[in-house]
């Protein structure tokens, strides 16, 4: 029952209902028509046969009457003539020949039936009494006027002969009468089995279909719940959720596809988090490796850098020009060792994609932008270039300062290396988004196939490697940062005719979350 | 400038750096009241013995036995605390760490190797209550 289809569930139960409700249907039909063969048995048998005995009672009567009214004429010889004693003589022959008849009728009746012996011995018993009570009747017509004797006797033996067959008669009538009562509590007694089968059948047939409904209930519904259930535990997070359900039907199969995908998900959400916790830890191994190598790299270049400048600057006594010239190179080249460092770090976290920005609210970029022409002024170093600016006031705007800085910082200090003679101008516009700053200079220009390579790390232009120094990162990592704040970095140049290197960052960028 | 000889306390367990300072506040700038702790042992006793009262306090992070962050929650339980200026002064200034120096609550940040040129004008600003993030060099 359990591994049915659960179509074959469903219907079953139905078919065997209809098919109950046929056969008690049948069976009704067959009781009632069993019934009234019954009834049609007791009437058709019993009261034709009661009717006979009450017609052969009637008249043996009769002929026991015209036989004493023949006996009467013989001792009462009146004036009554042969014309009266013919009439009577016919009357007693019609008498006779309705008796006969009655008889016959009656034995007829008799014979179409399967009677028992005793019923058959009453009968014979009613033919016996009855051929007596004629032969008698005969016997008292046969006597003459005027003998008295033999009248007397002919008397005494009709008079028995009719008390014999009324005594018959009476027997074979109370025996039938007796079989109509039984006949008819028979019919009685069998509707009222009927009647008492069909309720029970019924009641039954009404419990049946209960059962098979609640059962449908059970082989549905509850499952169908536990489903939901399980659905629903694995919807929450649950993802050891699994259906216990194990029948053979449809709900099963369901059960059993509904497991194996809760299996996958599970399988595959462990993976994933087991990945992901992976790549959390090397991501937080590789974190402290740059931070320690960032560390361990700038400590020896704080004493390095400052102990020289303390030399050049003469705190430890006087030193020639050839002196200073060759300390200021290993403070340069130090600085360019430390440029160096905090590039090479900075790609390594944006190709890790593991750069993470300080987000605040209400940076002011003008602050900023006043710190980077000071820086530009001072990286011109007295070469013959003009810094000009053209800055309005700009809103506070979301990001995190010091990689903004660093942005703007990496496009002043190109500009100035690359600028021998001419102008730098720094603009700084906005819209009601975005601000965008612009700084153009007058150097060699940048080849346009050569303009691509600016962004690419580790890649510098030919123009570029004449000069000495950059790493080639400045560009690459200005842009990946601008673009980490939701902005652009581009270039517009052409060979001898300056750069023009613009930053457009937005004012209110929604994928920025303040920390 | 509101104090022209401020007094200064560095902790630092990096001889060569303490030297450096050494050289540039004693020496060069000819600061009368610098005092250098090479560990962080007993840290808060050592602190409230100077007199006169720090101005400035520079720390390294990575200092034994207590780091930065944790001298810096010691220094929060001092009552004159609030009129000095405590700066971090390290050579740690991934954006990382320098966000977690601002989220503790540090007056500003100096990153080695120190900008020196500068230095008197940054302690100056320092001094005058601005908060300093000098990380990119």
């Amino acid at each position: 029952m359990k591994n049915l289809s659960l179509r074959i569930k469903l219907i079953l139960p139905d078919a065997v209902n209809v098919l109950f409700t046929l056969a008690l249907i049948l069976l009704l039909v067959t009781a009632g028509f069993s019934v009234t063969r019954r009834f049609e048995a007791v009437v058709d048998t019993h009261l034709p046969i009661v009717t006979a005995l009450e017609q052969l009672k009637a008249t043996g009567a009769q002929i026991v009457g015209s036989g004493n009214a023949l006996l009467l004429d013989v001792v009462l010889p009146d004036a009554d003539d042969a014309e009266d004693t013919a009439l009577e003589e016919a009357q007693r022959a019609r008498t006779q020949s309705a008796y006969t008849e009655a008889l016959t009728h009656y034995l007829e009746l008799n014979a179409r039936r399967d009677d028992t012996p005793a019923g058959q011995a009453l009968t014979q018993a009613v033919e016996a009494a009855g051929e007596e009570l004629l032969a008698a009747a005969i016997a008292a017509a046969a006597i003459d006027e005027g003998a008295p004797d033999p009248i007397n006797a002919a008397r005494v033996q009709l008079e028995a002969a009719d008390s014999l067959f009324a005594a018959s008669v009476e027997a074979a009538l109370a025996r039938e009468r007796l079989l109509l009562i039984e006949g008819q509590n028979g019919v009685r007694n069998a509707s009222a089995r009927i009647s008492v089968l069909a309720a029970v059948m019924l009641a039954g047939g009404l419990f049946f279909g209960l059962i098979t409904r609640l059962n449908v209930g059970r082989t549905l519904l509850l499952p169908i719940d536990e489903l939901k259930h399980t659905v629903d535990r694995l919807r929450q997070g649950d993802l050891s959720a699994r259906s216990t359900l194990t029948t053979g039907d449809e709900l099963g199969q369901f059960a059993a596809t509904f497991n194996q995908m809760a299996e996958a998900i599970e399988t595959r959400t462990r993976e994933t988090d087991e990945a992901r916790a992976q790549a959390e830890r090397s991501d937080k191994v590789k974190s402290a490796f740059l931070a320690s190598m960032s560390h361990e790299l700038r400590t020896p270049l704080n004493a390095v850098i400052n102990f020289t400048r303390f030399v050049i600057d003469g705190d430890t006594g006087p030193v020639n020009e050839q002196q200073a010239e060759l300390l200021t190179q290993v403070v340069d080249s130090s600085k360019h060792l430390l440029t160096l460092i905090n590039d090479v770090l900075d790609m390594s976290k944006i190709e890790a994609g593991s750069l993470n920005l300080f987000v605040e609210d209400n940076i002011n970029l003008n602050v900023i932008l006043d710190n980077v022409i000071t820086t530009g002024r001072a990286l011109i170093n007295g070469k013959p270039v003009r810094l000009n600016t053209d800055i309005n006031a700009l809103p506070l705007m979301i990001g995190d300062q010091q990689r903004i800085t660093q942005i703007l910082l990496n496009i002043i200090s190109n500009a100035c290396k690359f600028t021998e003679e001419g102008e730098i101008t720094l603009r700084a516009r906005h819209s009601d988004d975005e601000v965008l700053i612009s700084v153009r200079d007058t150097g060699p220009g940048i080849a346009p196939e050569d303009q691509a390579l600016v962004f690419e790390a580790f890649r510098q232009t030919r123009t570029s490697l004449r000069q000495a120094g950059g790493t080639g990162l400045g560009m690459p990592i200005a842009r990946s940062l601008a673009e980490a704040h939701g902005g652009r970095l581009w270039l517009e140049s052409a060979p001898g005719e300056g750069s023009t290197f613009y930053v457009a960052l937005p004012i209110h960028s929604k994928t920025l979350v303040v920390a | 400038m509101t104090n022209i000889q401020p007094a200064i306390l560095y902790v630092e367990d990096e001889p060569l750096s303490r030297k450096l300072m050494g050289m540039l506040l004693q020496g060069r700038m000819g600061l009368p009241h610098v005092v250098m702790f090479e560990d962080s042992e007993n840290f808060l006793e050592r602190v409230e013995a100077l007199t006169p009262r720090p101005d400035v306090i520079f720390l390294d992070i990575h200092v034994q036995p207590y780091d930065g962050f944790e001298m810096l929650d010691m220094l929060r339980t001092l009552p004159w605390i609030s009129d000095t200026r405590v700066v971090a002064l390290t050579a740690s200034v991934m954006n990382e760490e320098v966000q977690k120096l601002r989220s503790a609550g540090f007056h500003g940040c100096l990153a080695k190797p120190l900008d020196m040129t500068n230095f008197p004008e940054t302690l100056a600003r320092i001094l005058s209550g601005e908060r300093i993030w000098r990380v990119v060099s």
